[in-house]
């Protein structure tokens, strides 16, 4: 079956490595990460994983400015069998995010999603500090990554103001979270949850029973993960064929698909 | 595509969704608790579930024995009733409420197989004195002592494991989690200590967790465990199937490793 990993890291954690275990706790343990996209094409070999959504963890741990500015220089980062998303701010305070120019660095780099840190960068993910950019991601069905590392409560603000948007929610810890994540995914046609920590007993299979199973995709958050916890947590669930297919990779095929871009205009 | 990870059991799983031998989960609870939210957590049907997955016992103490000071671990003795070949018990023990308990009770049992202790959920360290009873019992007996620990934790840090590793040889101490934010210090514990044994419930998670263990220690000191029904079995045999490690070490951590610890227990 093929995989798609929705969300890989590259690049060394300034500690190594700040996990979540659940959410506003974290665990720092010292793990195996992939220096650069070699090292990580290389342990998607060993575990057989198709393609993954890349980003570098220089782009939390430094900046995003300066996270972007040596992930985007490495092709190798977001092609062939990587794809690229980078991280974002608000372009009032912050000019290589003005929307002419995000749009450009999205498309000619055939990006698949952003991410934002909003509590590690000082900033609100709201109409006042960033409606125009969340209206042009829902516009674009570009998917924006979020972790509840900076709490819940803001995601479900983001999805109340901005209900079309595309979110991925990613990083959130081991423990159970289906009393967080079932409204989100019930009550916003455009809420998605890479697997990666979805490891609750009969956790997906009890997912795809009560949400279906377009509203799930396969991911590993690696390191933060290995990558075959949540590969064989997913082969092995009693679900149909066909709804394992849609997680492993076509939800993720379909997004890409729908992201509008520039051409197409 | 197919791994290049050369198991033959990996190879099987991708195959059948099965392995083809049966588990050993040494680190399991049964029943709701709160925080998390969890679909199945019943015992009977947790361990229905759990069957089918491939599991062929488990080590367990409900969440109600040892977060209810009142049960007093009714709930393992009514599991070990119903499932005498498939369930061996730790006797819980609160110290808060030490003198609730007769700790000799675990010798009644045929199933129990030895204690656990929570001490940074009931925050009392490992030293004091309420414990020691249970401790020179399981030392006498070699039985098995499933700790909580954590890294820099007050009340079960890797430091406190090592008092009890020392004091109490002959215990079989499997340091619950392996203490994250600490894990090299548990491994040089268990790798120091004969009787100290890794726990791969939670850290497994994290890439290169069990090689690292593995390679460190020897697969001999790696015990298979989940927190079920907190956490999927097939979720931690996929990172020890995906691993970088042989199919013998796998043998250790599924089913050896709890194997011999049993036969050590002079019950």
């Amino acid at each position: 079956m093929k995989l798609i990993d929705m969300s890989a890291t590259i690049g060394y954690g300034t500690v190594n490595k700040s996990i979540v275990n659940h959410e506003n706790y974290p665990v720092y343990e010292k793990v195996k990460q992939a220096k650069n996209s070699s090292e990580l094409l290389e342990e998607m070999d060993f575990c057989g994983i198709d393609e993954a959504v890349t980003w570098h963890q220089a782009m939390y741990d430094v900046s995003v400015n300066y996270g972007n500015k040596i992930y985007l220089a490495d092709k190798t980062n977001y092609t062939g069998r990587l794809k690229g998303t980078i991280g974002i701010l608000p372009a009032i305070s912050d000019a290589d995010f003005a929307l002419e120019k995000l749009d450009r660095t999205i498309d000619e780099n055939a990006l698949v999603g952003v991410r934002a840190f909003p509590l590690q960068n000082r900033y609100f993910l709201d109409e006042v500090t960033m409606g125009d950019t969340l209206n042009y991601l829902a516009e674009k069905n570009l998917p924006l990554y979020l972790s509840p590392r900076d709490g819940w409560k803001d995601i479900f603000d983001v999805m109340k103001n901005f209900p079309a948007l595309t979110v991925i929610l990613t990083d959130y810890g081991l423990w159970g979270s289906d009393r967080y994540v079932f409204p989100l995914v019930k009550g916003y046609k455009n809420f998605y949850i890479e697997s990666s920590d979805y490891q609750v007993f009969l956790g997906i299979e009890n997912f795809v029973n009560k949400m279906g199973s377009d509203k799930m995709l396969f991911g590993t958050n690696y390191p933060n993960c290995n990558m075959g916890g949540p590969s064989a947590t997913l082969l092995a669930a009693k679900i149909s064929e066909a709804d394992k297919e849609k997680i492993a990779h076509e939800n993720a095929e379909r997004l890409f698909g729908n992201i509008k871009r520039r051409a197409d205009r | 595509m197919k791994p290049k990870n050369n198991s033959l059991y990996l190879e099987q799983f991708l195959e059948t969704g099965k392995i083809p031998v049966g588990i050993v989960d040494t680190h399991t609870h049964m029943n709701d608790v709160y925080g998390t939210c969890m679909c199945v957590y019943e015992y009977e049907e947790t361990i229905r579930r759990a069957k089918e997955q491939g599991l062929k016992g488990i080590w367990c103490s409900p969440h109600s024995d040892l977060f209810d000071p009142l049960s007093l671990n009714k709930e393992i003795e009514e599991m070990m009733d119903k499932y005498p070949d498939f369930v061996r018990g730790y006797y819980g023990f609160n110290p808060n409420y030490s003198e609730s308990y007769q700790v000799e009770d675990v010798l009644k049992h045929a199933g129990y197989i030895g204690f656990k202790t929570l001490p940074d959920y009931y925050r009392t360290p490992i030293d004091d004195e309420r414990y020691q009873k249970l401790f020179a019992l399981a030392d006498d007996l070699s039985l098995v002592l499933l700790v909580h620990t954590w890294g820099y934790s007050q009340y079960n840090d890797v430091d406190d494991m090592k008092k009890i590793a020392d004091r109490y040889p002959n215990i079989q101490l499997i340091m619950g989690h392996s203490a994250p934010n600490r894990l090299d210090d548990s491994v040089a514990l268990a790798k120091a200590k004969k009787n100290v044994y890794l726990d791969l419930c939670d850290i497994h998670r994290h890439s290169g967790i069990v090689a690292k263990m593995v390679n460190a220690v020897g697969s001999e000191k790696v015990l298979f465990g989940t927190d079920l029904p907190w956490y999927d079995p097939n979720y931690c045999l996929g990172s020890v199937l995906y691993a970088a490690i042989t199919d013998e070490d796998r043998d250790n951590i599924f089913y050896k490793n709890s194997e011999r610890i049993t036969r050590r227990i002079k019950k």
